[in-house]
């Protein structure tokens, strides 16, 4: 009985190991606020030179300004930041695409790390050394909004490219939703600055 | 005795076994959503606003990339309708009947990847015969009805159905929201949930 009892315990104590693994990996922030994430084109100089190549479903819809704009709003901020077009994507880290989506949002950003044995894997928890990145435009969402908006959307998901994560407590243009906007705000410079020293 | 060990190790394994099988890796994508600031905003953006019970008749959504990434995915669930507040749907939609909704997250199962779920802003996938309140539109291009903003269109009801707060605090408590405390408010009250 003794034993049944310790293999019980061990049983559980298994258990409870995974979960714990499991939970532990969920420090995404870099700053107490959380408007950065830990998460990002990190090794090298990427964010220096950070390359995104437009899918060819860009340019059929007509977004290649709209995403050119996203992109280019984050230069000349910092020093170290800056992101540049490619035509190959394999020469890219951030590769975007415009489609219909059958959900109701307006833009994505999907971070990928290279794993232990050499796989692309995502980052769901924006807590690691990202490879690369796809934004994605939803153009059920977004396909009938002004010109302004679907910048603002660009924007932001270039600001998630760069590692900044939503910003609800300041005037940002992380801060989801329509805003009066589209550019980034002294609150996104300030919080770009300080990821990229 | 070296049976007893033999069966507590077999049943050791078997539940480490369920344990496992049933952990799924979550996979949450960040999208940028149109924030609902309140319910009237929500109403007015619905074409069908119902509270249903959720079936276990799923079916996933799943479209790729050429290079084999998934681009775009959804499970399809049939909701028993039990209360009909707004219907602009061209469909007539009686109590009783079952409606598909299209939910933004699903769980793939493969021997590479093993069990993973995808889901958007961390949205939890209803629960076979759990209640909601849902806040649907319907999506012109799939012609598929999906909830309003991700996650702002779909509000859990407990057992009893006579409060909402607290299912719904665990489900919507890391979305980092503030938006998301007005509107469960506003959603039991107009609903008179609680």
């Amino acid at each position: 009985m003794k034993k049944m009892k310790l293999l019980s315990l061990l049983l559980l104590a298994t258990i409870s190991l995974l979960s714990t693994s499991a939970a532990a990996h969920d420090d995404r922030c870099n700053d107490s606020s959380c408007h950065v994430w830990r998460g990002g084109f990190n090794t090298g100089d990427k964010v220096s030179d950070l390359k995104y190549w437009l899918d060819s479903s860009v340019s059929s819809n007509n977004y290649t300004s709209i995403l050119d704009f996203g992109a280019s709003s984050w230069n000349d901020i910092s020093a170290n930041v800056s992101l540049s077009k490619v035509s190959k994507k394999d020469d890219s880290q951030v590769r975007a695409y415009v489609s219909y989506y059958s959900q109701f949002w307006d833009g994505q950003w999907e971070p990928y790390y290279t794993d232990s044995k050499g796989k692309l894997s995502f980052d769901s928890n924006n807590f690691e050394d990202w490879s690369v990145g796809n934004i994605r435009l939803n153009l059920q969402q977004i396909g009938t909004s002004s010109s302004s908006f679907k910048k603002k959307v660009a924007v932001h998901e270039f600001g998630h490219s760069l590692s900044l994560a939503h910003n609800n407590d300041d005037v940002s243009v992380m801060k989801p939703g329509d805003l009066s906007f589209n550019v980034p705000q002294k609150a996104d410079k300030t919080h770009l600055k300080n990821r990229w020293k | 005795m070296f049976g007893k060990i033999v069966m507590a190790l077999t049943a050791s394994l078997v539940a480490g076994y369920v344990y496992l099988d049933n952990q799924v890796e979550v996979r949450n994508s960040h999208a940028s959503v149109t924030v609902y600031e309140s319910v009237k905003d929500l109403e007015e953006d619905a074409d069908l606003i119902i509270i249903g019970e959720a079936t276990n008749k799923t079916e996933n959504y799943i479209r790729y990339h050429e290079d084999g990434e998934i681009d775009d995915y959804s499970t399809k669930r049939m909701v028993k309708v039990e209360k009909i507040f707004k219907n602009q749907l061209d469909e007539k939609i009686a109590v009783g009947d079952e409606v598909e909704v299209w939910e933004p997250s699903i769980i793939v199962k493969d021997d590479v990847i093993g069990k993973q779920q995808r889901t958007i802003e961390g949205y939890r996938l209803m629960q076979n015969k759990k209640k909601y309140v849902l806040f649907l539109k319907k999506n012109t291009y799939f012609n598929n009805l999906a909830p309003l903003g991700v996650i702002q269109g779909k509000f859990p009801l407990d057992e009893a159905r006579k409060s909402l707060h607290s299912v719904y605090k665990d489900e919507f408590q890391h979305y980092n929201f503030p938006e998301f405390d007005k509107l469960q408010k506003e959603v039991s009250s107009k609903y008179n949930i609680e």
